[in-house]
């Protein structure tokens, strides 16, 4: 494989694939274990993947690891305390300059409540999720990538907007101030 | 409520505004009638929102420095490119740094007799060895400079060959070697005349 287009690959993909674990991780060192381990993978086998397939593969490979590394950290949780989540809930604290800060802080606010409702999710569904809604990849394209039919995914993102109800309706509800310290 | 499940896995294609007729019709009829439904069509714009405007998240230099220090320098090598001896090369440039930085002291100490080299004869270096040394230590950070810049291109054999057998065992051979082995930790190949 010509390491020029290894590059341009890992260019092209390592914001994705690093926001996709770091989201569906919470924790920035297992997101960068992850991208590191996915794009190691990636050199190892390209020879063995469709070229245009890549974006697919690199999904369904980071999906996979992310569901590896949740579970393996869930394991070691007793043992070792939790995961880091700083490094997230600093970037969707801080925010542009743009906007009425009221808002972004109700905004960061009803996200960070929602990522810690998202922990309740098995890690596989939670890795769908942020795929649909934070990649804002359509079923078909996670369909492909992780080889499940759209009504499946479709009938696992719905039970998992039910199971998170409640928290929905919070953030929905409650003023900025009664959020702080929630989670 | 067996119309709403129904409809309710349709509320995610409406929300992204994929969503075609007839069923867009037939889901806003039934959403006009259907509070539950309407709550749950709210909670997945809510839900679109709030993953959906999450920031964006770069990836640190530090993984991408990773990821390139960790594939072979060569530029097209196929199958695994971990196995590449580039660490290995890597680990012997280092050992000769080790040697440049440690030979001209070594070299320029006066031997007290009261330490382990007592039994041997103190040795002063003269003017032409230290220059000799000084020659040695140059021509090593040469070869590590030439071992990186073939290593982009050939193996381990191709790099070394018999060169650092007769580097290691030749030139920085000290004349206190025979006496105290000191520098036997430092021959790694049998070949080229040992002392």
């Amino acid at each position: 494989m010509k390491r020029q287009i290894y590059e341009e690959l890992l260019a092209s993909h390592k914001d994705r694939i690093y926001s996709h674990a770091l989201y569906s991780l919470r924790d920035a060192h297992d997101a960068e274990d992850v991208t590191q381990e996915v794009f190691l993978k990636l050199w190892d086998r390209y020879e063995s993947i469709d070229p245009e397939k890549v974006g697919g593969w690199l999904t369904r490979v980071t999906h996979n690891l992310c569901i590896d590394h949740s579970r393996r950290r869930k394991a070691q949780r007793n043992n070792f305390g939790h995961p880091d989540h700083e490094a997230v809930d600093t970037l969707v604290a801080v925010r542009g300059g743009l906007g009425d800060p009221e808002q972004n802080l109700l905004l960061s606010q009803r996200q960070a409540a929602l990522l810690d409702a998202l922990e309740t999710l098995t890690p596989e569904t939670r890795s769908v999720m942020i795929m649909h809604y934070f990649q804002d990849m359509k079923l078909h394209e996670i369909g492909s990538a992780l080889d499940k039919s759209v009504s499946a995914l479709k009938v696992q993102i719905h039970r998992a907007r039910k199971s998170l109800r409640l928290v929905l309706t919070n953030v929905a509800e409650t003023p900025p101030q009664a959020q702080r310290g929630t989670g | 409520m067996n119309d709403c499940t129904l409809y309710e896995l349709q509320l995610m294609d409406l929300a992204a505004g994929e969503l075609t007729e007839p069923d867009l019709g037939a889901v806003r009829k039934h959403l006009q009638q259907c509070a539950d439904c309407s709550a749950e069509l709210a909670r997945e714009i809510q839900m679109r929102e709030l993953l959906g405007g999450l920031p964006a998240a770069a990836c640190p230099e530090a993984v991408t420095n990773r990821l390139q220090s960790a594939l072979p320098l060569g530029a097209d090598r196929t199958g695994n490119g971990r196995s590449s001896w580039w660490p290995a090369g890597l680990g012997l440039v280092a050992a000769a740094l080790l040697a440049v930085l440690l030979i001209p002291g070594w070299m320029n100490r006066t031997v007290a007799p009261e330490s382990d080299l007592a039994q041997s004869e103190i040795h002063e270096f003269t003017d032409a060895e230290i220059s000799q040394a000084r020659r040695d230590v140059i021509a090593t950070l040469a070869l590590a400079a030439d071992i990186l810049e073939r290593s982009r291109e050939e193996t381990v054999a191709d790099v070394f060959g018999a060169r650092l057998p007769r580097i290691i065992n030749g030139s920085l051979r000290s004349p206190l070697s025979d006496a105290q082995g000191t520098t036997d930790n430092l021959k790694t190949a049998p070949t080229g005349g040992n002392g």
